[in-house]
């Protein structure tokens, strides 16, 4: 690592922030030719963002659903975890088979029902399947009970 | 501090959720044009992934929007906070961090000190073709060079005892010329 390496993470900040401060005061007519140069039209932009919301609603429900069985399995059982014993890359394989096998899985909400582990983190989808073991839903190496 | 005083000083998640899914169209591509020319300055980084990420961040109360804030300037501020948090992440991260599963998967966008070196590099490279294109005025490089090395716009404006309306007019220029040469910010997929 050099110091001169570390200098170029604020420049390019700053530069950053120089090429985007004029966005916010632009009136409509500057915006599309501002999105124009970035090879976007007002409504891909609008898609892009609509879809980034989406992605970011369901990536929080999916944590949320992995908190709340963590706090169920935490109420229904005090005895020790037993860690899941299979990777984060096998982990969604995991959850689509038990959301193949449980489509009306109780408490499940519907976004998270709908993605089926498709398009989860890994890491969360490992959650979850932490969650379910922990429940007594599923077997450490991830089959049915 | 209790949640109560919490809620005072910061707009709740779901206020912010709430004004997502209300905003008008040309604030959601207003967002989106702030992410794409961020992104402009990351190879790593999508317009679309650090939209998610403010968004995601915004509504799990990961990030605060204080109570005095706009909820667009609070998300413009999340998606420029994200960008240098997530270089910072990338670039500094210990390699003995990087074991675990969940480390490794920063390697991916793993964005390396001689790489961060070299985009900046390619991005000073712009100093000859600026003093081609404004007829080797030497005000535009200065504006560059200022902000680049964090000086704010009055100090360069007064540095250069320009008057508004003129500096704001070199600027837009400036602006203008490096969006047409910085290469266009990576698409998804």
């Amino acid at each position: 690592m050099t110091g001169l390496s570390k200098d170029a993470r604020p420049k390019l900040l700053n530069i950053a922030e120089f090429l985007a401060e004029d966005i916010p005061d632009m009136d409509k007519a500057e915006l599309v030719t501002a999105l124009a140069e970035e090879g976007l039209s007002e409504r891909a932009a609008v898609g892009m963002a609509r879809a980034a919301f989406e992605s970011a609603k369901r990536e929080f429900n999916a944590r949320r659903f992995a908190t709340a069985c963590r706090e169920l399995a935490r109420t229904k059982s005090a005895h020790s975890v037993r860690p899941a014993r299979i990777e984060a890359s096998q982990a969604k394989q995991v959850l689509a088979a038990y959301f193949a096998r449980n489509p009306d899985a109780a408490s499940m909400p519907t976004t998270m029902a709908a993605r089926k582990g498709g398009e989860l983190p890994e890491e969360t989808a490992l959650e979850i399947v932490q969650a379910l073991i922990e429940l007594g839903e599923i077997s450490e190496d991830g089959q049915p009970r | 501090m209790t949640d109560g005083d919490d809620h005072s000083r910061h707009r709740p998640p779901e206020e912010l959720r709430s004004f997502i899914e209300t905003v008008s169209d040309q604030d959601l591509a207003r967002l989106t044009a702030v992410a794409a020319r961020l992104a402009r300055t990351a190879d790593w980084a999508t317009p679309q992934d650090l939209l998610h990420s403010a968004f995601l961040a915004a509504i799990s109360g990961d990030r605060k929007c204080p109570i005095d804030v706009q909820p667009l300037t609070f998300l413009m501020g999340a998606i420029r906070s994200i960008l240098d948090n997530e270089r910072g992440k990338d670039s500094w991260a210990d390699v003995t961090d990087l074991e675990d599963d969940q480390h490794q998967h920063l390697v991916v966008n793993l964005e390396t000190p001689e790489r961060l070196q070299e985009r900046l590099d390619s991005i000073l490279e712009l100093k000859h073709a600026l003093s081609k294109e404004f007829d080797d005025d030497d005000r535009p490089y200065f504006v560059f060079e200022g902000r680049m090395e964090g000086l704010s716009r009055s100090e360069i404006r007064d540095l250069l005892g320009m008057q508004q309306t003129e500096f704001e007019s070199l600027e837009r220029r400036l602006r203008r010329f490096m969006t047409k040469h910085f290469p266009k910010s990576r698409r998804a997929g």
